[in-house]
């Protein structure tokens, strides 16, 4: 179960990140460096028309969106953080008509960087990803910019 | 707005979503500024991934603008760096295709704001192109190698 200050983060979520109440992201569960959420498929997310595709561009949204989430967690402050880079590989096409699930872990944290990971899928199966993330956050982001140098140290 | 930037977001409809537009004079992309675009209210700074979004949108509609693709090309991966916070103002992305073989387009964009030498972020993504019809037949065997939007 979520503990509390995790429950605060989810029905928060909206509130706090306009973008993602406007496409309708929600947070299905969070906690310890671990997010579920759920992207509800809307025709106005279509990507390619033709084929009746989700555009992937909803994914990278998603994940971004629940790499958050998880990070945010794990840190349990309010400390700001600022993403350094993302990489999505899209393993399956997301088809018109079924919604988006992403689940995002926090694979380590650093003093200055955190690491993590996640995928996308539709249906009941996690293994059937429709695509596979990974990015990495720089903490501390509030005051300076992030340099990207810093991810390495 | 040109025809076939018009008939580019009825490929994508996603574009018109994120509100993008395109200049086909400068051949810039460019995401006017709307509320539901914010990803950090305090800041306020747009949504990291709908910058990203943005990015990955600017390089599929080029494709289909200037590189003769009629389908909509399938995305088969997409990195970002992150380099400075996109604030709450309108922003502009412009494209290169590095590399276009027959079945992989390699493309550069960048992402900025007020100053166009200071990218608020750099992407580049591969994407699966269609086929031409006729020149099917000595490539056959690699089209269906399991990436992306692939199809299958």
């Amino acid at each position: 179960m979520p503990h509390s200050a995790d429950r605060a983060l989810a029905e928060g979520f909206a509130r706090a990140i306009p973008h993602s109440a406007a496409i309708g992201q929600e947070v299905l569960s969070v906690c310890d460096g671990e997010a579920r959420m759920r992207q509800p498929y809307r025709v106005e997310l279509l990507g390619d028309a033709e084929r009746g595709l989700i555009h992937t561009a909803v994914q990278i949204t998603l994940v971004d969106s629940a790499f958050g989430v998880a990070v945010f967690s794990a840190l349990g402050a309010q400390e700001s953080i600022a993403t350094l880079d993302l990489r999505v590989d899209y393993h399956r096409p997301a088809v018109a008509g079924a919604d988006l699930y992403a689940l995002a872990q926090v694979e380590r944290v650093t003093r200055q960087v955190v690491f993590v990971s996640g995928r996308v899928w539709q249906g009941e199966d996690p293994d059937k990803a429709t695509a596979v993330a990974r990015a990495s956050f720089m903490r501390a982001a509030n005051a300076q910019r992030p340099v990207a140098r810093e991810a390495g140290e | 707005m040109s025809a076939e930037f018009r008939q580019a977001l009825e490929q994508v409809p996603y574009a018109r979503f994120l509100g993008i537009d395109y200049d086909a004079t400068l051949r810039l992309f460019l995401l006017p500024f709307a509320e539901p675009l914010v990803g950090n209210a305090r800041l306020p700074a747009l949504h990291g991934g709908v910058v990203g979004g943005f990015m990955e949108t600017a390089a599929i509609i080029w494709l289909l603008l200037h590189e003769d693709q009629r389908r909509v090309p399938k995305p088969i991966d997409f990195s970002i760096d992150y380099l400075r916070s996109a604030r709450a103002r309108d922003s502009y992305a412009a494209c290169e295709v590095l590399r276009q073989g027959r079945r992989i387009a390699q493309v550069s964009v960048r992402c900025w704001q007020g100053d166009a030498a200071r990218p608020v972020a750099v992407a580049r993504a591969h994407f699966m192109l269609d086929a031409p019809a006729a020149a099917g037949a000595g490539d056959g065997a690699g089209v269906s190698d399991g990436a992306a939007g692939a199809g299958a």
